[in-house]
């Protein structure tokens, strides 16, 4: 299958790259692994007029363990951050996303973390071909107003569909962001828009440059779930993450997030303060489900791969068994 | 579209040629360079018939752009084999059954080579990980994971006769 | 002769293809290149049922590189069908577009870029017409006609009636009706299909593809190009995989032809996957009542079936894969008195043909109401299937007489390797096990084409060249038929080669599908194999001074038989035939006995097939309750093929049939729809199998010798994937304490199924029956 036609930059340092982003703006994406990218021209979901590749770029790649954090340069290969020992040591939530990504030859090597996060919300009206989508009309994303999967939608309801997003989110990670102008910071919580259309707060100038996740400040007590018709390639139908420090037996923190769901990750904020500085309980996951089901249901469209009224049974299934995995009531009667 | 340049190293060979940016390494493989063992099932990162080696890494050739293998040492299952003679992994799954109409061969083989030259002792599991990414619509997969399981170096047993 | 004696059949044998294709020496259509070669693409209907008002091209066909541009005008409405009754499908589409798919021009150009840009270029004015997308809205009276010569859209209607049914269930002690049904399952060979058209100066066209019948496709070219049959040259090339879905002729091989004679250039034309899913064929859905019949021990008494086929926007190989559901049935299982109505009906969806499973509603209804029949007389599953299988020496109730069958034996073997019925007692809770049995035809009659040649000649040096019509999908009957003229010649392996699948040079052969390969081709190959022999043998008497009747050939020599120390080398033997004016030329051929007057729809009786193959499967599995996703663990599959000719590829055969009728078939594989528009044409979307989803599987091979076999041999695997299915039902079933009647069974259904349990002895939802349709 042809790609359009496009230039291909690859500049060796971040100021060249946000200097081409600068000018260029969202007609130059930038080519991390390209692993959801190149899908993307094929299908004619974007004809840019040129890719800015991160190949050459030596300072987006690595990962670093500081003090009080661990740094996920974006441009890191996905197979690095599993097999990084810092990362396996503190976050082994984050090691099994990773792993969980589609399938080693697809992504480990050639996908990046940065990628990860910056992937394109997913739709089953959106992601088929040119000639699809040619007989059903545009929708929000493809220069239409409205929305094929959900008729009068106000915008896009596409799906954040990347493995590592909730556990990023669930770790309270940071990202950092550059253009030509400088850098920001912001959680990746607020990194999510809630809007296919345009979903992450992120200027077509700017450049994702580095993912901070703050070393626990207690024992880290983590689960991540992911659901998904086979084992391996696709995409999650749902996921969940469950970050907890547990402490003398007590809750000190908890923070479950649920994504795959609509175009932002959910986090079930009113959980939180619910359990923290309680003790582990059985009795704790009824809330968690019926939490968890409040929290899709208005963000779960029919636009996946299964029907809506699955995906949100399976976002309480994946939410029960994130938290009570995480708080060690696995083999405990619910 | 201006073409630019690219050399990168070819089953041992360096390659010059000049590409527009748009192509993918498997239209460069398979078109420029002739190596048509490199399948495209897809074309869309799924199937994992256009699995190459690049720098030893399996890589779906379809989703990489031909620009981006600059200075890449690639392995197509045409450089498998040297001096007439097959690699171990090519004759185990002649041995075993383990192609039928051979379409996702050439992707299987790569993808076990980048296995076992990482571990050549894998599990079971760790097989299977391993070509969770290559489809295979003929054999059920058993006999390719006989045949990557007795080109490891833990496999003891006598090979398959008769 | 018993399996040692022979010198290469019944061997594990690796395969003589298998080397090209490790090292990717192999080629297949889209690695064709020619000199001057163009690309063709196709331009297709975005809408799933419209008028064509006016097609333009004059703007693709002054864009700089195009060098042809064809539409519906160029060919003149001419029409394709499998038979002279059913040609509906018009090769470029003229005046109506009928699924979104459906061809409507194409271009050829220098290049890829050229050729889509072209085809943005075509302007296509179109009147969009309601259209009609599943069997039960398709034939209420009023709905939008797909063909208007078609009331009701009824493509093919199938009726059956044997025996007295209706005093079958008088004489019944337990009778049920219950509604299956399933939906579109789908191909997914790995290889996309591509053709290449290479034009002549002499008039005559070859042409590549991956196909089931090189001379079937050859006879429609010929036919639609009006070129005689010996200038269309169908060439051999490797192919990635059938599955039945190469079988039929499709649009895209006569649109590459048209666009190579007009550019007098090579055309090459290959499909992207979204294609391949769309444009070429896909298999049915279906909905089937059946009502059963039973005395107090099991034994069915009567059965009254009714199906609806959703068809797709053309006829294909409607009256075959109409019928095909139920004579499977009708195989596996002892009948006297049945009925069957099926209604091949026409919807603006993509084309179904044949597939592999074929028919899951059809097959696993029968099933799953079997074991809901033993659970309410309180009879295993095994021993009501023991008690209604088929039994070699009998007669279907159409009239096919089965003279070799190994149904039981299959049934026992599984039942045993599983340990079925200790762990169908004794089981953790949400664990599974089940069985399922089939039987499939060994071969059909297609017209003329329904027998197989071959020719075998010799090489000075003692080597063989075969020549046979029989194509490789991939299944591996290069290396059967090479395995058997080894055998026969008494040659080395190495020293036989084969010419095999190209139309100018191979004679005709009924092609691979209808399982009828090993059975007509093998036996085709036998039989020259066998007379090159004996031309052989009447030069060695000579210089033996021995009765050819005494004489072996083995190890390359022909020697009498006890004294092979004194052979004479067969490249000497082959010599001295030459210089005798006797030069050793074999031929053979094999014609099916069937009965030539049965027809598919106006006279469905007689030997259907010479031969019949039979399996059974055993699947193990378990159901997460949460979320409905089934995990497969183990599953014992044995197939009466006939006789092995290479154990270790019918073992292949057999895997594979699991991965495509038992783990994808049954747990995921389904076609998902926006009105005519299919929702996952792609691989990531349609779920088949992928390794790390498998389970373990032991393959047990059934050797019955079936009398008009090659060896015994009749055909392989594909008893297993329709059991496979099957099994894989009933045991998700026996998991769960559930009837499954809708299938797939993806972990949704599952889970809705478990949500909404019924008590008792019923299906997990109410289908709305089908019904005889009255007007026909
Ligand atoms: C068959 C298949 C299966 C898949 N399965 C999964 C799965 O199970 N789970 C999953 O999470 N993903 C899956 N993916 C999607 C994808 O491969 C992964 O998400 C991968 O991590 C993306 O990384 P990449 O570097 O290849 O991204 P790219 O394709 O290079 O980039 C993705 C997007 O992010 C943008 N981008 C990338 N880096 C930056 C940056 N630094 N700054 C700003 N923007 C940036 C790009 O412009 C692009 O829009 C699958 C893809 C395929 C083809
Ligand atoms: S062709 Fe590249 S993964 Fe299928
Ligand atoms: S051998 Fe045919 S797809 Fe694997």
């Amino acid at each position: 299958m042809r790609l359009p036609p496009f230039a291909y930059h690859a500049p060796d340092t971040l100021d060249k790259a946000l200097k081409i982003k600068a000018e260029l703006g969202a007609s130059a994406p930038i080519l991390a692994g390209g692993t959801d990218l190149l899908v993307h021209l094929k299908h004619r979901l974007a004809s840019p007029a040129a890719v800015i590749s991160l190949k050459n770029i030596r300072t987006l790649k690595g990962i670093e363990v500081g003090a009080d954090s661990l740094v996920l340069r974006a441009g890191t290969p996905l197979r690095e951050v599993a097999a990084h020992e810092g990362v396996i040591r503190n976050f082994p939530l984050l090691v099994k996303a990773v792993h969980s990504i589609g399938a080693v030859g697809i992504q480990h090597f050639r996908g990046t973390i940065g990628g990860n996060l910056c992937l394109t919300p997913r739709c089953l009206f959106y992601n088929q071909s040119l000639f699809w989508r040619t007989g059903k009309g545009q929708c929000h994303r493809t220069g239409g107003k409205d929305c094929l999967a959900l008729k009068g939608s106000e915008s896009c309801q596409a799906i954040c569909s990347g493995d590592t997003v909730p556990v990023l989110a669930a770790l309270s990670a940071q990202v950092t962001i550059a253009s030509a102008g400088g850098m920001r910071t912001a959680p990746v919580a607020e990194f999510f828009t809630g809007k296919g259309e345009s979903p992450f707060n992120m200027t077509p100038e700017e450049i994702l440059t580095e993912i901070r996740i703050p070393l626990p400040w207690g024992p880290l007590s983590s689960s991540y779930q992911r659901l998904s018709f086979r084992s391996a390639v696709d995409f999650p139908l749902i996921n969940a993450a469950v970050a907890a420090i547990l402490d003398k037996g007590k809750v000190e923190s908890f923070r479950l997030v649920i994504s795959s769901a609509g175009p932002a990750p959910v986090i079930l904020k009113e959980l939180e303060s619910a359990i923290k500085g309680q003790k582990p309980d059985p009795a704790m996951l009824q809330p968690v489900r019926e939490a968890a089901i409040k929290a899709v249901e208005g963000a779960i469209i029919e636009n996946a791969s299964a029907s809506k009224e699955y995906r949100v049974k399976l976002a309480a299934v994946a939410a029960v068994r994130a938290a009570s995995e995480a708080l060690g009531l696995e083999n405990q009667p619910s | 579209m201006k073409k630019q340049l690219l050399s990168m190293t070819v089953n041992g060979e360096e390659v010059n040629l000049a590409v527009t940016p748009n192509t993918t390494l498997l239209e460069v493989l398979r078109e420029d360079l002739g190596l048509t063992g490199v399948k495209e099932g897809c074309a869309e990162g799924v199937c994992g018939a256009c699995t190459v080696l690049m720098d030893g890494n399996p890589v779906r050739s379809c989703l990489t752009l031909a620009l981006e293998a600059g200075g890449a040492d690639i392995v197509t299952v045409e450089g498998m084999a040297t001096g007439g003679n097959l690699h171990p992994i090519q004759q185990a799954f002649i041995e075993h059954g383990a192609v039928q109409c051979g379409f996702c061969t050439p992707g299987m083989i790569l993808a076990s080579k980048a296995l076992l030259d990482r571990n050549s002792d894998p599990s079971e599991d760790e097989i299977k990980t391993a070509l969770a990414g290559n489809f295979c619509r003929c054999t059920g997969y058993r006999k390719i994971l006989e045949a990557v399981s007795a080109a490891s170096t833990g496999h003891t047993e006598p090979r398959r006769k008769e | 002769m018993s399996r040692d004696e022979y010198s290469y059949v019944g061997k594990s044998i690796p395969r003589i293809d298998s080397r090209s294709k490790v090292t990717g020496e192999a080629l297949f259509t889209a690695d064709l290149k020619l000199p001057r070669m163009l690309v063709g693409k196709i331009l297709r209907s975005p809408y799933a049922h419209a008028k064509i008002l006016d097609v333009d091209v004059s703007k693709a066909l002054s864009l700089k590189g195009v060098h042809a541009v064809v539409t519906g005008k160029d060919t003149a409405g001419e029409k394709w069908g499998v038979f002279r009754y059913t040609r509906d499908q018009q090769l470029l589409c003229v005046d109506k577009v009928r699924y979104v798919g459906d061809e409507v021009a194409a271009v050829a150009a220098v290049d890829e870029d050229t050729a889509l840009e072209a085809l943005s270029l075509i302007r296509v004015d179109y009147e969009e017409l309601p259209g009609v997308f599943d069997c039960r809205s398709a034939i209420e009276p009023g709905a939008p006609l797909v063909h208007e010569d078609r009331p009701r859209n009824i493509n093919v209607a199938v009726k059956i009636d044997v025996g007295d049914v209706e005093a079958g269930f008088k004489r019944s002690v337990l009778i049920r009706e219950d509604t299956f049904a399933a939906e579109e399952d789908s191909y997914f060979m790995t290889e996309n299909y591509a053709v290449v058209a290479n034009p002549h100066a002499d008039g005559s066209i070859e042409v590549w593809m991956p196909n089931a019948s090189p001379h079937t496709k050859a006879k429609a070219l010929s036919n639609a190009l009006k070129l005689p049959l010996s200038q269309v040259n169908v060439r051999k090339i490797t192919i990635g995989g059938a599955f039945g879905g190469r079988s039929d002729v499709f649009p895209a091989e006569f649109i590459a032809c048209l666009l190579s004679l007009k550019s007098d250039r090579p055309v090459k034309l290959v499909y992207d996957r979204e294609e391949n899913s769309i444009a070429t064929r896909m298999g049915h859905a279906m909905i089937t009542t059946i009502k059963t019949g039973v005395d107090p021990d099991g034994a069915v008494l009567a059965r009254d079936i009714v199906s609806y086929l959703d068809g797709g926007a053309y006829s294909s190989t409607g009256p075959i894969a109409t019928s095909v559901p139920y004579l499977c049935h009708e195989q596996a299982y002892r009948l006297e008195n049945v009925r069957f109505h099926g209604y091949r009906i026409y919807t603006n969806k993509p084309v179904r043909g044949m597939i592999r499973i074929h028919g899951r509603s059809f097959a696993c209804g029968i099933d799953t109401q079997l074991d809901m029949i033993a659970d309410e007389l309180g009879i295993d599953p095994v021993a009501i299937r023991l008690r209604n299988a088929r039994r070699p020496g009998e007669t279907t109730p159409t009239g096919s007489y089965v003279a070799s069958c190994g149904m039981v034996e299959c049934i026992e073997k599984t039942a045993e390797a599983s340990n079925f019925l200790e762990k169908r007692e004794k089981r953790p809770p949400n664990r599974g096990i089940g069985m399922g049995i089939n039987s499939v035809q060994t071969g059909f009659p297609l017209g003329i084409r329904g027998g197989s040649q071959a020719f075998i000649k010799f090489h000075e040096d003692g080597g063989a060249t075969v020549v046979s019509g029989v194509v490789d999908n991939g299944q591996g009957n290069d290396q059967m038929l090479v395995q058997i003229a080894a055998e026969e010649l008494g040659v080395a392996l190495d020293d036989v080669r084969l010419i095999s699948a190209d139309t100018e040079v191979t004679p005709t052969d009924a092609g691979s599908y209808s399982m009828i390969s090993t059975f007509g081709g093998g036996a085709a190959v036998k039989a020259a194999a066998e007379d090159a022999r004996a031309q052989l043998f009447e030069v060695a008497s000579e210089m033996l001074e021995a009765d050819p009747s005494d004489l072996v050939a083995r190890n390359r020599k022909i020697f009498v038989r006890g004294a092979p120390d004194v052979g004479i080398p067969i490249a000497k033997i082959v010599r001295k035939a030459l210089i005798l004016g006797r030069p050793i030329m074999g031929r053979g051929s094999f014609a099916p006995d069937v009965d030539q007057r049965r027809e598919w729809i106006s006279n469905p009786k007689g030997q259907l097939s010479q031969a019949f193959s039979f399996g059974a499967t055993v699947a193990e599995v378990d159901v997460d309750p949460e979320t409905g996703r089934v995990q497969a663990l183990e599953v014992a599959c044995a197939q009466d093929c006939g006789f092995a000719v290479n154990p270790m590829l019918v073992e292949g055969q057999f895997e594979g049939g699991v991965a495509m009728g038992g783990q994808g078939g049954m747990l995921g594989e389904e076609h998902r729809w926006h009105q005519g528009h299919v929702l996952n044409p792609s691989l990531l979307e349609y779920k088949i199998p992928i390794i790390k989803d498998m389970p373990a599987i032991t393959p047990i091979i059934v050797e019955t010798i079936d009398p008009g076999g090659p060896y015994g041999a009749k055909e392989a695997g594909m008893s297993v994937a329709m059991s496979a299915a099957q099994a894989y039902c009933n045991a998700v079933g026996n998991a769960l304490g559930i009837y499954f009647n809708h299938y797939p069974l993806t972990p949704e259904r599952i889970l809705d199924a478990i949500e909404h349990k019924k008590p008792g002895i019923q299906t997990a939802w109410e289908l709305e029956p089908a019904r005889i349709i009255k007007s026909e």
